[in-house]
Order: structure tokens, then C-alpha cells, then sequence
């Protein structure tokens, strides 16, 4: 009898442990990127990031990093985690003998992350606009090539003559042993970066077959998102020098239904709109974009979606082991019938609940997505974007200045906005830069003295930075170039990527080591230096010496 | 007592499948241009240029010859790295000093300060041996790497998966006259077995 009630409390216990989860969406990582504190989320998503290549999440958390460095400014160091995530995501079999485990454990703790299909789409579109940012114009279109890869309609009727869909010119026959029709990928963002990629591409090879495949390219775009049509229009025939990919909002959560939670779902966090995005360059004349892409849409959409699978196998075994173990145990006429009733209670109770759906998911992707096109002639130049209607999403950009060399002045930037839910934090729209940086060539009141000597120049030590010390005469007498060089590493401030590992670090502005300037243009670079930050606290004994000499003789 | 049996026999499974670590990938599960395919195309190529008319008409006393690398283009299918890409030329760099190439020929190849600079600030690479700042660099050497993805749906012996077909040529120009002076391609494919969504 003790053995039966001990059973007892063990189905009880294992049926209630069915409403414990694992993964769940990180609300700090979503809300920091909401409001543009980037550097916040960067720290979330490192402190859940493992090293181990077995990781089951290691896809997702990567994904989260790149863009997270990318919405913060640091373009080149969100490449090493994208690549990683690439590098998985075009590996086939990683879940290979899976759904064998999973028969007997939960997808989540067997299951390699790769997500539903509009998430690898989006990983892949994301990685090219990480690497058009950088310029590297020819892995961007690989990229973006990647991310159009053919759809599962398992609505679309499959027998009898081939079915067309509106404007499909692919000429795709239906596959009756698949059990569904390959279609033409929906996905917008993936043909405008490869048909972006394909033109910056062109034009710096001379290449017309390039021209020609951008052309293809941004015509499927259109066929998607036909607001696209203008910028398209205007990118082929060289009329702008800087396309902007900008997110607003929260995309959709994933989440558990069903009696044994074994399906999933998405629903809209925040639902979809067609509030144009209001561009404004130098505070002149406004131009509106519409939006291109709807995350809400392709969550909801089957053909964006993975099957259920084994997880509703299992469900249904456990359900029918719970209640015929039930029965058997209740109407057993021996001690061993009830102990298998019992026993296939508990089984059937493990079942079900290691039958419940994978939620993890990509919440960093936006509800939806805008592309800007603009001329910028100069760094000084200020760039406004704001949802229309929703001042607090305002947004004011600088250093967009062009470089000289590199796609004939075709730059790529991408920006995260603000929710909108409160008043903008005064960085986002003060439009100024109060700290020199290498990458912004205006003037900068203060930039003759670095910042860790109480200036505002967070330049890399670099001879033309030394020459404007020098030029304003505030640096402490006799020191040299090497002597702030070596007071820069005894600090250990780093400003290139390889001394902080290929990856991001935080600014020193925000109390970290790193002087590498986030990418002019983004939400990081206006965090950074759109506002005052206070003072440098000096770490070393040699930086404390120094400024405690140098305050005695400037006070005689 | 069978459902006992049956019981028991999958709480043992349960148990001893939670276990397991989830299969590593596999060499043949991606078709992602590799290191070693890199290491075979640099091999091949400076084998190439060694048999080329252009190399065969020199020698240890010819006018020298310096030649400055550049970046490869990437058109291929593939995201290949700016590291990756510069990693292909500095190879070459060192092939043509390691083959002796570069003393029977009187030929040496660096990379412009400039490209090392910009490699540097990244973390990516740097060998300054190789460093062109002041070389008088005479030929400028290229290379475009292109590809041909093709699906396979076909099952049996082959298996569905993916196959890209790689092709990379190389191209040495005389800067003062223009002049296309060796052209070679090497090509090599990549076969991933299975489904990428799998």
C-alpha cells in the first residue's frame, strides 16, 4: 500500500512538474534593446552564452549577440558570432537520431536550435547586413542568398495540374511525394539585401551580369513589399549613397498550447501596423517609407513554420498511458495489475510532459522592418527617423559621412529605434557628438585632450591624434606619444578587436576598457556620444601619478 | 506483469536517453568552403604559376618583379570572411617564398600596408614580414571566387543534400602597362549530405 501511494505522488508530482518550463525569452535582453541600451543587452546575452560547440542554443545566443552588437554600432565584431551561427545553420545533421532522444527527453534539452524557418531566414538576412556594413559587399549577397531558400505550402493544392501562385514565374512543379509545394520565398529583406549586395558588388567590379542580378533581385523584392519599389528604383540608378535597414517593435513570442502543451504558437507582442517611417536629412524636407516586412506575418504563416513532429506522438502515447494505467490500476484484481497501471501512469506522465513544445526563440527580431535610402554628404550631417505619429520613437543619427573608398559611397547601416512606450532618452535625439571618436571626422570641442586626461577625445592612439594633443598644448610636459600609449595598456584600454578577442567590449565612456568607436549612424554611436558621460576614473597607480603631477603644476 | 515489464523497460529509457550529447557535425554535413580547401587551392595555384609561360621566361637575373596582393572578390554562395579571403593571398605570399619560387625567379610578393592596416585593426591577420610599405610594387595580383550551387534530390547511393561547385581564378596585371601577364583557375566542390533545416 505505501509502494501505490508512493506511485501516487509520483504521478502527481511528475504531472505537476509539466507546468515548470526551461528556456524562457529574457525580458531584460528584449526591454535594453527597446531602449536602445545595447550594451546592457550585450552583457544578458554574454552571461547566458556558453563556449561548449554542443551547446543546443549556441545558433540562438550568437544570433542574439550579432545583432545585438550590430543595433549597438559594433559592426565588426558582430561578425564572429553571426558567422558562428551561420556556420551552424548551414550545417545539415546536427539533429540528427534526435527525435529519438526526444522520445524519451524534451526537445529543448536534446534539440539543436535552428529555428523555424523565418528565423534562419532573418539570421541569414541579419549576418548580410552585418556584412554590408562592413563593405564586405560579395559575403553580404552570400548571405542574403541564403536566407531565400524555398518555401513548404502545404495548403497550395498538390494534385492535378500545377499550381501557379499570383505572379509565380518560377515554374516550380509540386512535389506529391513531399506532400506539399516548394514555393518562392516571401521574404523581402533577403531579396533587397541580396539585390543591394549585388549592385554595390557590381558597381565596384565593373561587372554588368551583377547590375542585372541586382535588378532581379530588388523586382522580387517589390513583388513582396511593393513600398520597396521607390528605393529600389533609386539605388539602381546611383541616386543614394546610404541605405538604412531600420526595426521598430517587439516580434512575436513563441508559446506553449495544447492539453499537453506539445504544440506551439506565436503571438503578436505587438501588433502589426502600417505607420510609415518619417526621414527627415538635415531637418529639411521629409520622405516616408513604408514598411517592408511584418514579423507577426510570417510567424503566423504554416509555410514559415517546422512541423509539430514527435512531440505529438508522445503527447498521445502519454495521454492514452495515464488513462489506461488509471483504468488498470483501479480495476486491477491483483497487486501486480496495479502496480503496471500505476507504472504506466508514471510513464505516461513523463511522457507527456517531455512532450511539451520548443519556445525557444529569436525574441530580439523586431515586429517589423523599413529601408531608408538617403544622400549624406558629411559626417556633420543629421539624419531623423521617426514612426509616424510616434514622436517618442524619434531617433536623430550622426557620422554618416561616406567614406572615400569602398563601393563608390554605398554605405549600409542598421538601425534599432525606440519603443516609442515614454519620452526618448535625450541621446537619441540631441543630434550632437561630444566626444571625438575615429569615426566621426567633425570638429569636437575638447577633442585635443583624450578623455582619460579629463578631455573629450576617445580616439585610438594614433599620430594624428597625437599632432592635435600636441597642437593644443594641454598635455602634461614631456610626456610622449609611447609614454599615453603604454598609460592607455597599464589602464588596459584596448582598441583593436583582436586585443579584446574578436568581440565587442564596453566603451569606456560607459565605464568599460574599449576605445573601439561604434559604426556613425547607429543607435550605439549616438548612445556613446550623443550625450556627457562623467569623468575617467584613473585604475592605475601610473595614470593617478600622472594627473596628481600634472594638477600641482598646473596649479602653480 | 508484461506492462510492468513494458514499464520499467521505458523508465530505463528514459533515463539513459536524457543522457546523451547531442552528434557533432560531420566533415561532409556542410558544404562551407574549408581551410583545407583553401590550403589546396593557394598549393595548386602557386603550382600553376610556377609552370606558367610568364614564370617560365624568367629567371634568377630578370628585371624583379614585385607583386602587391589584393583582396579576393567573393561572388561565390558562400560568406567567406575578409580574414579568410586575405588568408588565401598571404598564403600565396608564402607559397612563392617557401616553393624557392620566388629567388629562382627574382619574384616577390607582398601585401600592401594599407590592406594589413585595416586587417590589423580587425584582429585578423598579420605577418609584417609581407608588408609592402615602400616595395615599388610592379604587378598586382587578384583573385575572384565564384560558385554553382546545385541542389540533390535524388536519394540511393548519392543522398539529397547540396553540392557547390567552386571555382577561383587568379590574375597577375603589369600595373604600368595593364597588361593581363598569367591568368590561371583552380576549382574544387563541396558535397553536404542531408537537409541544412535538419
Amino acid at each position: 500500500m505505501r509502494l501505490v501511494r508512493a506511485m501516487l505522488v509520483c504521478v502527481a508530482g511528475v504531472l505537476a512538474g509539466g507546468c515548470q518550463s526551461g528556456w524562457q525569452p529574457s525580458e531584460v535582453l528584449v526591454s535594453s534593446t527597446q531602449r536602445g541600451r545595447h550594451h546592457v543587452a550585450r552583457q544578458v546575452v554574454l552571461s547566458q552564452m556558453t563556449v561548449s560547440p554542443a551547446d543546443r542554443n549556441l545558433a540562438l545566443d550568437r544570433v542574439r549577440l550579432g545583432m545585438v552588437d550590430l543595433a549597438d554600432g559594433q559592426v565588426e565584431a558582430a561578425e564572429s558570432p553571426f558567422l558562428a551561427a551561420y556556420d551552424l545553420l548551414r550545417t545539415s545533421g546536427v539533429n540528427e537520431g534526435v527525435n529519438e532522444r526526444i522520445f524519451f527527453s524534451t526537445e529543448e534539452n536534446e534539440k539543436v536550435w535552428k529555428g523555424d524557418p523565418f528565423e534562419i531566414a532573418a539570421a541569414q538576412a541579419y549576418f548580410s547586413a552585418q556584412l554590408a556594413s562592413v563593405g564586405d559587399w560579395g559575403s553580404a549577397r552570400a548571405a542574403a542568398g541564403e536566407s531565400l531558400f524555398q518555401l513548404a505550402d502545404f495548403e497550395t493544392e498538390i494534385e492535378g495540374e500545377p499550381v501557379l501562385l499570383p505572379g509565380d514565374d518560377t515554374g516550380l512543379a509540386p512535389d506529391e511525394d513531399l506532400g506539399y509545394q516548394p514555393v518562392e520565398t516571401n521574404f523581402a529583406p533577403g531579396y533587397f539585401m541580396a539585390g543591394l549586395s549585388s549592385y554595390a558588388l557590381g558597381i565596384e567590379s565593373g561587372d554588368d551580369r551583377l547590375l542585372d542580378e541586382a535588378a532581379d533581385q530588388f523586382r522580387k523584392a517589390v513583388r513582396y513589399a511593393p513600398e520597396l519599389a521607390g528605393l529600389t528604383e533609386a539605388v539602381l540608378s546611383g541616386g543614394v549613397n546610404t541605405v538604412l535597414w531600420v526595426d521598430y517593435g517587439k516580434g512575436p513570442e513563441k508559446f506553449r498550447t495544447g492539453n499537453n502543451a506539445e504544440f506551439s504558437e506565436y503571438r503578436p507582442l505587438q501588433y502589426s501596423g502600417n505607420q510609415s517611417l518619417v526621414v527627415s536629412l538635415n531637418g529639411g524636407g521629409t520622405a516616408l517609407a513604408g514598411p517592408s516586412a511584418d514579423f507577426n506575418e510570417y510567424a503566423m504563416d504554416h509555410r514559415w513554420r517546422h512541423s509539430e513532429g514527435v512531440r505529438v506522438v508522445k503527447a498521445a502515447i502519454g495521454d492514452g498511458l495515464v488513462i489506461g494505467g488509471a483504468v488498470a490500476a483501479s480495476h486491477g484484481d491483483s497487486d501486480a495489475a496495479v502496480l503496471a497501471g500505476l507504472g504506466a501512469m508514471v510513464v505516461g506522465a513523463l511522457f507527456k510532459n517531455s512532450a511539451q513544445a520548443d519556445i525557444r526563440h529569436n525574441e530580439l527580431l523586431p515586429q517589423r522592418v523599413y529601408f531608408v535610402g538617403l544622400t549624406v554628404e558629411d559626417d556633420r550631417d543629421t539624419v531623423e527617423l521617426q514612426v509616424d505619429g510616434n514622436p517618442d520613437t524619434r531617433m536623430v543619427l550622426t557620422g554618416l559621412g561616406p567614406e572615400e573608398s569602398g563601393g563608390r559611397g554605398l554605405q549600409f547601416r542598421y538601425v534599432r529605434l525606440l519603443d516609442g512606450r515614454g519620452p526618448a532618452p535625450a541621446w537619441a535625439t540631441s543630434g550632437e557628438v561630444y566626444y571625438a571618436n575615429d569615426e566621426y571626422d567633425g570638429p569636437v570641442p575638447g577633442s585635443d585632450l583624450p578623455y582619460v586626461l579629463g578631455g573629450r577625445c576617445v580616439r585610438s592612439p594614433s599620430e594624428a591624434a597625437w599632432d592635435e594633443y600636441v597642437a593644443g598644448g594641454l598635455l602634461p610636459t614631456g610626456m610622449t606619444f609611447n609614454d599615453l600609449k603604454n598609460l592607455y595598456r597599464a589602464e588596459g584600454l584596448t582598441w583593436e578587436l583582436g586585443d579584446q578577442g574578436g568581440l565587442s567590449a564596453r566603451h569606456v565612456l560607459e565605464g568599460g576598457t574599449s576605445l573601439i568607436a561604434p559604426a556613425g549612424g547607429t543607435a550605439g554611436f549616438a548612445r556613446l556620444f550623443g550625450q556627457l558621460h562623467s569623468e575617467y576614473m584613473p585604475r592605475t597607480p601610473e595614470l593617478r601619478a600622472v594627473i596628481d603631477s600634472w594638477s600641482m603644476h598646473t596649479a602653480d | 506483469m508484461c506492462a510492468t515489464v513494458c514499464a520499467a523497460f521505458l523508465i530505463l529509457a528514459i533515463c539513459g536517453g536524457g543522457c546523451e550529447t547531442a552528434t557533432a557535425p560531420e566533415a561532409s554535413r556542410t558544404s562551407r568552403v574549408r581551410l583545407g580547401d583553401m590550403n589546396v587551392v593557394v598549393e595548386q595555384t602557386v603550382a600553376k604559376l610556377a609552370g606558367s609561360d610568364w614564370m617560365a621566361a624568367r629567371g634568377g637575373e630578370s628585371e624583379r618583379v614585385v607583386i602587391g596582393v589584393e583582396a579576393v572578390e567573393n561572388r561565390s554562395s558562400d560568406v567567406i570572411t575578409r580574414s579568410e579571403r586575405w588568408y588565401m593571398m598571404q598564403s600565396v605570399a608564402n607559397e612563392v617564398v617557401s616553393s624557392g619560387l620566388g629567388r629562382a625567379r627574382n619574384v616577390s610578393v607582398v601585401i600592401p600596408a594599407a590592406r594589413l592596416e585595416a586587417a590589423s585593426r580587425r584582429g585578423s591577420f598579420g605577418d609584417a614580414a609581407l608588408t609592402a610599405r615602400d616595395r615599388n610594387v610592379t604587378h598586382s595580383l587578384t583573385a575572384t571566387i565564384e560558385s554553382i550551387t546545385r541542389s540533390r534530390t535524388e536519394g540511393g547511393a548519392g543522398g539529397e543534400g547540396r553540392e557547390d561547385f567552386y571555382s577561383v581564378v587568379y590574375r597577375v596585371v603589369d600595373l604600368e602597362s595593364g597588361e593581363l601577364v598569367w591568368e590561371d583557375r583552380v576549382e574544387f566542390t563541396r558535397v553536404a549530405l542531408g537537409r541544412s533545416f535538419s
